[in-house]
């Protein structure tokens, strides 16, 4: 009787044993191979950076040229919104001037303001299973973990790992994504939990929950991960009553994003 | 002089094949922005383990697929092993069934790729459902299916003309798996 193993297949048996060890310990000690990850991020980045920019321009190409009858729609739909907007901006001007004088008078806390980092995505991992895109700015450009993630629209999602030139963002579809919200209308909180689907759904409504289809999302800004006001989309409902969120970002689209960062006043130390 | 312009023919013959398969390993990872990218995930890393385990074993040592895997899990996000583990059944399982596969039509060679790939989608979906305790919708892992048996072909295609750039092997090479 021939000895069962080679050397080809007991080293491919071997490895098999190995990628199940690292994946129960990948399950229970999920952030354990977070270095590994933004280190691979870092080395492919070059790479990625180069490979997807042909693809980027040919995706712009198209959307241009299949959207121009559109453009002159949009066009004159914008000339009419421009004359509308600049008399908001005025109230807005006005409004506030009235905001910051009330609220020296209230001598109240203002949120610390926010400065973004932009970026252009160079990879996606947009899968059945997992919901994320690598940007090519890390720590060396002042990425920190947590920071919210924007684009033009509003709300995509977080960082979740940052390594020297490549960030992770987890997108708000993710399973593993929750993000503290309110209703604009009625100030009412939730979660929008991610289903790996487009529309994340709404989770810990109260009972009597008042929220209706169509209502404005913005973050709670509870937790402090996410800071507050920050658009997320618009509330759906399904056949079973199951309350969902058409986002405002479309992240099939998404080529350009903004990182947000907590604009920290410096402090000088008094020279005695 | 003629020998050191062997050796670097040869060497140049067999960049051919690996730089195919890292092309198609970027493009498994590249964010291709169209209105389907956040739904489908084309397996272009299936596609090139399954060929080569059939055409060529050697070319694909476990070691490589193991750590192609291993990048792979790491760019993408997936739970780390768990396209090392898929790849090296996929790559065991196939190696073992070449002497059948490599004299079949292409026809065999394509619903045998249909095979593979929908048997790795399920298990890759179990296992990240088991892992996460959480069962992701079934339906983009279809998708992702039907569109690696329609582009199987066309990358069948592109690995067989870097095939055509290896130099042939004796015998008792190609046989090993």
């Amino acid at each position: 009787m021939p000895f069962p193993w080679n050397g080809a297949s007991f080293s491919s048996s071997a490895l098999i044993f190995l990628s199940i060890l690292l994946m129960g310990l990948s399950a229970f000690k999920p952030h354990m191979f977070d270095s590994t990850r933004t280190g691979v991020a870092d080395s492919f980045s070059p790479v990625l950076f180069w490979v997807s920019l042909p693809f980027q321009h040919v995706s712009i190409f198209f959307h241009d040229v299949t959207g121009l009858a559109q453009l002159q729609a949009d066009n004159v739909r914008l000339e009419q919104e421009n004359i509308k907007l600049r008399e908001w901006y005025q109230t807005a001007l006005l409004l506030d001037s009235e905001n910051k004088s009330l609220r020296d008078l209230l001598n109240l806390k203002v949120e610390p303001h926010y400065k973004h980092i932009s970026a252009r995505v160079i990879a996606d991992a947009g899968n059945a299973y997992v919901k994320s895109l690598i940007v090519p700015v890390g720590t060396k450009d002042g990425v920190i973990k947590g920071a919210a993630v924007l684009s033009s629209d509003g709300l995509i999602g977080r960082i979740v790992e940052v390594g020297e030139d490549t960030s992770r963002i987890l997108l708000v579809t993710d399973i593993n994504s929750r993000v503290p919200i309110v209703v604009e209308d009625t100030g009412q909180h939730a979660i929008m939990a991610g289903e790996n689907v487009s529309v994340p759904i709404l989770i810990h409504l109260p009972q009597d929950s008042e929220i209706v289809q169509g209502s404005r999302l913005i973050t709670s800004g509870y937790g402090g991960m996410y800071p507050h006001g920050l658009p997320v989309g618009k509330v759906v409902t399904d056949s079973e009553n199951v309350m969902g969120v058409v986002l405002f970002s479309n992240f099939d689209t998404i080529q350009i994003v903004r990182i947000l960062q907590k604009d920290i006043p410096k402090t000088h130390k008094k020279d005695n | 002089m003629s020998a050191i312009s062997e050796q670097m023919e040869m060497f140049l013959r067999i960049c051919v094949p690996y730089g195919v398969m890292f092309m198609l390993f970027i493009f498994n990872m590249v964010f291709f922005s169209t209105p389907l990218s956040t739904t489908i995930e084309i397996p272009f890393v299936v596609m090139v383990v399954y060929y080569w385990s059939i055409y060529r074993p050697t070319l694909i040592s476990p070691l490589l697929v193991f750590i192609a895997g291993l990048c792979l899990d790491s760019l993408s996000g997936f739970p780390i092993g768990l396209s090392s583990f898929v790849f090296l059944v996929i790559r065991k399982t196939v190696s073992d069934q070449r002497l059948f596969l490599t004299g079949q039509p292409f026809m065999v060679i394509w619903l045998g790729f249909g095979v593979v790939s929908a048997l790795s989608a399920l298990v890759q979906w179990m296992l990240f459902g088991l892992m996460h305790m959480h069962w992701t919708p079934f339906q983009p892992v279809i998708f992702t299916i039907i569109a690696g048996v329609l582009l199987f072909p066309i990358i069948a295609l592109l690995l067989n003309l870097s095939h055509r750039a290896l130099p042939s092997l004796p015998d008792q090479y190609s046989a090993v798996k």
